[in-house]
């Protein structure tokens, strides 16, 4: 199954933030939990988890600021985890 | 809801005997009705005896003295009343309502929207306006318009003994939060109150004195100086037609129109301050609804806007008066 | 039988506690996951760290027995019985949640399984809770009212007006503190005076008690305890439960007030993979049975997402309903 990544809503006002810097390569496996890439909004600096154990696929570009809600990756969820046989 | 009386016999009341009757009618009829605040208990019974003797008949569990807590004795209202009681609750004097707001209107308000209607409120909160008495600007305000601005609460302001009774017993036995407005000015007041149990159904304004050419809308004990200054003008000649509102919320447009409507002027005047007083609200809709048809613009009597001060002086200066309500219904006769 | 087994709760309970403790768990981190995600946005105040407390309290209370809790009550309303699939889309504003969208993550308000009602204002579910008590006692039912509040509230005037009221009139109330050791952004010790909360006890008159709030052993036996003081007649108790919020004031609080070490060693100590560790070693679970009782959870809290995400949110029309019982006469 593809789960979709979106920009999360940190705290109340937030409205934007900028994806500074991917933590993991395109193409590469993730675990459940593991930091994908790190948000910034004027606030704070976060790192942001990957909800499910899966293949990455970025959509968002490093630098670029994006709206609550926008699409900046997917995962394609894995049926093992990373490392295991399938 | 209709006005019920059991009888069309009367007996003269003064407001705080009809208040007292009101009450404990209350709390023989039924079991989940008590009494919390201050003082309340005898032998003093109410810092202005309106509760006297109620301990005594009813039990100090259900008339329940308290510290001096109002976020604690509203709260307490609001526990109880989510069990399905029915809390009375008084906050002295208006101006502590303040310090029990938070309950009130977060809490108090909220519940039945907020649980998606598997919570109600039915408390009635007892609060009195002390102005009037000198006792200077903490202890004189006249705060109905902040309650009424608040989705959720009813608020209900008495002008005579009849009334009182009448609706104290229905906030009581309605299940939503009734804020329920008395005036330490009108506790002595006299009146016919019919006897047995009576209530006036919350939403009701009722035509006090007929009139054809100026209509007079007003609550609580600016009801007695509308009256008065009604008498004052028929020599004039205007015929005056007295309105009392009696709930703010719910608010009784259909009367409000359907006087002003006929008399095509219109005067409302209430203690509280003008300035965005609960008669801005009302002004607004006969603007809105009957704009072409009225022959001078809504005029509004109200306190001026200052505190109230000490000296009798000072708040004469701030307070509406039969002779202020008089030349603003002079005003809107003359154009 | 040694000291220590003595005093523990039998097996039963504390394979419920387990079970409850999980459930809480799976729901946080299925929430804070589709936070993070993006798939889902909404207010909310994690209590990941604080199960043990709500475990305890799950156990302890019967079943008529009545709470009031906060914004942060995720853990206190599963374990009090609120169900999981009405509470989930209630979190996401669903019209199937149990206040039909329109309380929201901090108003949760279940009556029929004895939670009351949550609230947004710091401190203000403390008189209420003391209402609630006032009508048990005026009734004679027996209940106990259990406010559960943070140790941000115990600086409020709600609850010292709370707790005067309560301890005066000898109403069946539990105060239950769980100290997470901040108040929103602010660390305990510097918003009171006094080193712990349980020292204001004396200064009502009633008995305080303070627990380790990540062992549900111990926060079950003190809360028993305390609630069978409300019960008997004898008053309230104000029981502090020491514990530790691992993921901040609200969800997406980066927590740069809270000194990193602490914060690891928080995380290390933490009380649902604690207790497992210790059940197993008790004898109370097998690894086999565990697993099941985390698959269960798992399963329970994906069925009650799944469901939920599939719901409506509700019409606009439903802004005017349940404002008041009938008509307000107000033209809106």
């Amino acid at each position: 199954m593809t789960i979709h990544i979106r920009i999360p809503k940190l705290g109340m006002e937030m409205t934007e933030a900028t994806l500074t810097k991917w933590l993991i390569d395109d193409g590469a496996g993730v675990a459940q939990d593991q930091a994908l890439y790190v948000l910034e909004t004027d606030k704070v600096e976060s790192e942001v988890t990957a909800p499910v154990a899966g293949v990455l696929r970025r959509i968002g570009r490093e630098g670029e600021t994006y709206a609550v809600g926008e699409l900046v990756a997917e995962v394609l969820e894995a049926l093992a985890r990373p490392g295991e046989d399938p | 809801m209709i006005e019920t009386a059991v009888s069309d016999a009367t007996t003269t009341r003064s407001m705080r005997q009809a208040l007292n009757l009101a009450l404990d009618e209350a709390m023989a009829a039924d079991p989940t009705v008590f009494l919390i605040g201050e003082d309340l208990a005898d032998p003093g019974g109410g810092i202005s005896q309106v509760t006297k003797g109620l301990s005594t008949k009813h039990g100090s569990d259900r008339v329940r003295d308290t510290p001096i807590s109002e976020a604690a004795i509203v709260g307490a209202a609001v526990g109880a009343a989510a069990m399905g009681m029915r809390p009375v609750a008084e906050v002295m004097i208006m101006d502590f309502v303040s310090i029990a707001l938070d309950q009130l209107v977060n809490h108090a308000a909220k519940a039945r929207f907020m649980s998606g209607g598997l919570l109600t409120m039915p408390l009635t909160l007892r609060t009195a306006v002390f102005g009037g008495l000198g006792s200077g600007a903490t202890h004189s305000q006249t705060l109905e318009s902040w309650l009424a601005h608040v989705p959720g609460l009813k608020v209900v302001v008495p002008s005579c003994p009849a009334d009182a009774k009448g609706l104290l017993t229905s906030c009581i036995f309605d299940d939503d939060p009734c804020v329920f407005v008395e005036n330490v000015v009108l506790y002595g007041t006299k009146g016919p109150v019919p006897d047995g149990e009576y209530r006036i159904p919350l939403g009701a304004a009722h035509v006090k004195r007929a009139g054809t050419d100026v209509t007079v809308l007003t609550y609580g004990r600016t009801v007695r100086d509308a009256l008065a200054a009604a008498e004052q003008v028929a020599a004039d000649p205007i015929d005056v037609e007295v309105v009392d509102l009696r709930t703010l919320v719910p608010f009784d447009a259909e009367t409000v129109l359907r006087s002003v409507a006929r008399t095509r002027r219109a005067v409302v005047a209430h203690h509280a301050t003008r300035f965005v007083g609960f008669g801005a609200e009302v002004a607004s809709v006969i603007n809105e609804e009957l704009f072409g048809e009225l022959e001078a613009p809504v005029r509004r009597v109200g306190a001026r806007f200052a505190p109230v001060g000490s000296a009798a002086t000072l708040e004469a200066a701030v307070m509406p008066s039969v002779a202020t309500i008089v030349d603003a219904i002079r005003d809107v006769a003359a154009r | 039988m040694s000291e220590r087994e003595a005093s523990l709760p039998p097996a039963h309970v504390r394979r419920r506690m387990y079970e409850l403790m999980t459930l809480i768990r799976s729901c946080d981190e299925r929430v804070r996951r589709g936070l993070s995600s993006g798939e889902f946005a909404c207010t909310y105040w994690p209590a990941t760290g604080q199960e043990a407390i709500a475990a305890g309290l799950g156990a302890a209370l019967r079943a008529d027995d009545l709470l009031v809790t906060t914004y942060r009550g995720l853990h206190d309303q599963v374990a009090k019985g609120v169900p999981l699939g009405p509470l989930v889309a209630e979190l996401l504003t669903r019209t199937t949640g149990v206040n039909k969208g329109k309380g929201g993550a901090m108003h949760i308000a279940h009556p029929p399984s004895g939670l009351v009602l949550s609230t947004g204002i710091v401190g203000s579910g403390i008189p209420i809770a003391v209402g609630v008590g006032l009508a048990a006692q005026l009734r004679g039912s027996g209940q106990v009212a259990v406010a559960s509040f943070g140790d941000g509230a115990t600086g409020t005037g709600s609850f010292h007006e709370a707790i005067n009221l309560a301890a005066l009139w000898r109403l069946p109330v539990v105060f239950l503190c769980q100290n997470n050791g901040y108040a929103e952004m602010t660390a305990t010790a510097h918003a009171q005076p006094v080193a712990a909360v349980v020292d204001r006890a004396a200064g009502y008159g009633i008995p305080g008690e303070r627990v380790d709030g990540n062992d549900p052993d111990t926060v079950h036996g003190a809360l028993a305890r305390a609630v069978e003081r409300a019960r008997s007649g004898a008053g309230p108790t104000l029981l502090e439960c020491t514990t530790f919020r691992l993921w901040g004031h609200y969800f997406g609080d980066a927590m740069t007030y809270v000194p990193a070490e602490q914060l690891e060693a928080a995380r290390l100590a933490e009380p649902v993979a604690r207790y497992r560790a210790r059940l197993l070693q008790d004898g109370v679970l097998e690894e086999a049975v565990a697993i099941e009782i985390e698959r269960q959870a798992l399963e329970e809290v994906g069925a009650a997402f799944a469901a939920a995400l599939a719901a409506d949110r509700p019409e606009p029309e439903e802004a005017f309903v349940d404002v008041y019982g009938e008509r307000s006469g107000v033209m809106a």
